[in-house]
């Protein structure tokens, strides 16, 4: 081999590993999904409880998402493997994971599984003032706005205000924040975002043992707000 | 006595020990009985493709387990191909590098078939090459992209270089040791490059691009291609850099997922001092299955011993490639002594194997001298294999069913099932 060949082999490999890097972050960049359909306004969807929700989330076909958590929860207990797979439920390797996780989810877990199914790449939790105590508290910033968290290698943002961002986030307003803010309050909230979000879910949490009935009525006049809000 | 360095002779006997191989690792193996790690690699393998997320299990590693266990789970193999088969070919291939490793360094065939006796007789990598996780694919991509090198810098081709590079990357996918090993190969390369005095500067210039191109950019270019999966997922450069941020701090602290895995050896320290061991413990419909992967007394404590010989000799007789191997041993080893998390057993392959060049090529060293010395190496291989027998048995599972192995077998029955 001539010095002026090996030397452009060389090159060559070493210009394609910054283009490479390059053009992945453009696909990933492109690939993210979930709108209904960009071009459309905002859409406000109503879910009874966490299975609805997940329905919703895998009828969105969510990829990689920014999502905007409003609550008092985090959602986010881990689901063990042993209750993903049962052998009862077949061969391992034939496992329908969309299946099991169908079969899993409640109020507790579905944005832990949801992180799992890819179909969120962050999420910010926008949380009540009591519940971001307890938890800025158990992470030991206590006295923080706001505070980052790394559940196996997923980042999530505590915070007590919308986090400044630059993407479009999708809003999941949980019924338990209702309970303790009108539904004037939370449309003031959301127009403050930065970024105006494309889809809007409103939870009842029905299958939530703590949520109430002024959460479920507040929901209906919470959608009929955000609709006409201009957001 | 045949004469092994001759091709055919070579190819006839590395066929015979892959085959033993093979079937020491297959042998009763079913795809039923799963251990935890198992269940949950194929879980997070299914995420890993389905959703481009990381985990549950052992997330703060490169995904190329998940990536291989994910595309012969989509395949259409049967369930036990499917989960098993990418451990078991890696597991014979790693023989396959370990004896065609030792004998390049070492100039003698009879030295590669003892390394890759030693290795497919291993009851802790039987057992680790019969389970569906990573642990033996950074030995498997270490050897081959070492050997690979050492053909590029003996035959001045650049295919071996790029298949050492490509080698390095899915080894660096699986866990990030083999940086190790690549950094030794790089600096060894280098070093001959700067060294060679019938080079113009201009040539030494355009090697060095060769092989930074080569071992630098291609390992990275296959590491970042094994997470497609995560960026067709919608998720960015950035993230990815958080996440390797993440999966650092994680791996510098990590600490295991299982308080049981406390009462048996934890530390590098202990690997080549005394027998260590790693263990598996399945519980299913029909009771507990105990899988208890115990290092071969015979060979792994001689390895230190025959390193520091080797080493010995090769600074001795300025033998370049006797350095190197010393070099390789040290650098995947020391980093495991100076790190003070817990380090369980089954982390110790790829030193292993770079040990077992070592010993091999001493053995050989020293049955050359007389015919006494022949014979007390052909005993000393017998005794490993007889050691090696009931070990075998612990290691696939079948300590209980065997009366002499019971108490061996019971004293590692968890506290809470005795």
């Amino acid at each position: 081999m001539s010095s002026r060949r090996t030397a452009i082999i060389g090159l060559l490999f070493l210009v394609l590993l910054p283009l490479l890097a390059a053009g992945l972050d453009l696909l990933a960049k492109r690939l993210r999904a979930g709108s209904v359909s960009p071009a459309t306004k905002l859409q406000v969807l109503v879910v009874a409880d966490a299975r609805e929700l997940w329905q919703v989330y895998t009828r969105l076909e969510l990829r990689g998402r920014l999502l905007l958590h409003i609550g008092r929860h985090l959602h986010f207990v881990e689901v063990a493997a042993t209750d993903i797979y049962r052998p009862d439920r077949g061969s391992l390797a034939n496992l329908d994971l969309d299946a099991a996780y169908l079969q899993s989810v409640n109020h507790r877990n579905y944005l832990w599984l949801a992180a799992r199914a890819g179909m969120f790449r962050t999420i910010h939790y926008l949380l009540e003032e009591g519940s971001f105590q307890e938890k800025s508290a158990e992470a030991g910033v206590l006295g923080a706005e706001e505070f980052s968290v790394s559940d196996n290698g997923f980042p999530r943002v505590l915070s007590l205000r919308p986090v400044a961002g630059k993407e479009q986030p999708l809003v999941h307003i949980d019924g338990a924040w209702l309970e303790g803010h009108s539904p004037e309050e939370t449309v003031a909230l959301l127009k403050k975002l930065p970024v105006k979000p494309d889809i809007i879910i409103l939870s009842a949490s029905e299958d939530d043992p703590g949520r109430t009935v002024l959460a479920r009525e507040r929901i209906a006049s919470l959608k009929g707000l955000l609709v006409n809000a201009g957001l | 006595m045949p004469d092994f360095n001759k091709r055919q002779v070579f190819i006839g006997s590395l066929a015979i020990i892959l085959l033993l191989g093979l079937v020491l690792r297959m042998w009763g193996l079913s795809g039923a009985f799963l251990t935890g790690d198992e269940i949950s690699s194929v879980i997070s393998a299914k995420n890993y493709l389905h959703g481009g997320s990381v985990g549950p299990t052992m997330w703060n590693h490169p995904n190329l387990r998940n990536l291989l266990l994910g595309m012969t789970l989509s395949g259409e193999l049967n369930a036990f191909w499917s989960i098993k088969g990418a451990s078991l070919l890696l597991g014979l291939l790693t023989l396959l590098f370990l004896a065609l490793l030792t004998r390049e360094v070492s100039g003698s065939a009879i030295a590669g078939l003892i390394a890759g006796l030693l290795l497919a007789i291993d009851p802790l990598h039987i057992d680790f090459s019969r389970q569906a996780i990573h642990e033996i694919y950074m030995a498997c991509f270490s050897l081959a992209g070492v050997w690979f090198c050492l053909l590029f810098a003996r035959q001045q081709r650049l295919l071996p270089l790029l298949a050492g590079g490509v080698c390095f990357g899915l080894g660096i996918s699986s866990k990030w040791e083999p940086v190790f090993p690549l950094v030794i190969m790089g600096c060894y390369l280098l070093f001959g490059v700067i060294r060679a005095r019938e080079m113009t500067f201009r040539e030494k210039g355009a090697r060095s691009l060769l092989l930074a191109g080569a071992l630098v950019a291609v390992p990275l270019m296959v590491y970042l291609l094994t997470y497609l999966p995560w960026f067709l997922h919608g998720k960015d450069l950035a993230d990815w850099l958080v996440l390797q941020q993440e999966m650092f701090r994680e791996t510098v602290r990590h600490a295991g997922y299982n308080a049981y895995n406390y009462t048996i050896s934890y530390s590098a320290a202990e690997w080549f001092i005394k027998p260590v061991e790693f263990v598996d413990v399945i519980f299913g419909s029909d009771g507990v299955k105990i899988l208890i992967g115990i290092a071969n007394p015979a060979v792994w404590c001689l390895i230190l011993p025959a390193a520091a010989y080797y080493v010995y000799r090769g600074l001795r007789e300025r033998q370049r490639e006797s350095l190197l191997v010393g070099a390789l041993f040290g650098a995947c080893y020391i980093p495991f002594l100076a790190t003070s998390r817990p380090i369980w057993a089954h982390n110790a392959f790829t030193v292993l194997c770079f040990g077992l060049v070592m010993l091999a090529a001493t053995l050989t060293k020293l049955s050359a001298r007389s015919g006494e010395w022949r014979r007390g190496v052909a005993g000393y291989l017998l005794l490993v294999m007889v050691i090696a027998a009931p070990l075998y048995l612990l290691a696939i599972g079948k300590g209980e069913d065997y009366q002499f192995l019971r108490p061996i077998f019971e004293s590692y029955r968890p506290a809470h099932e005795r």
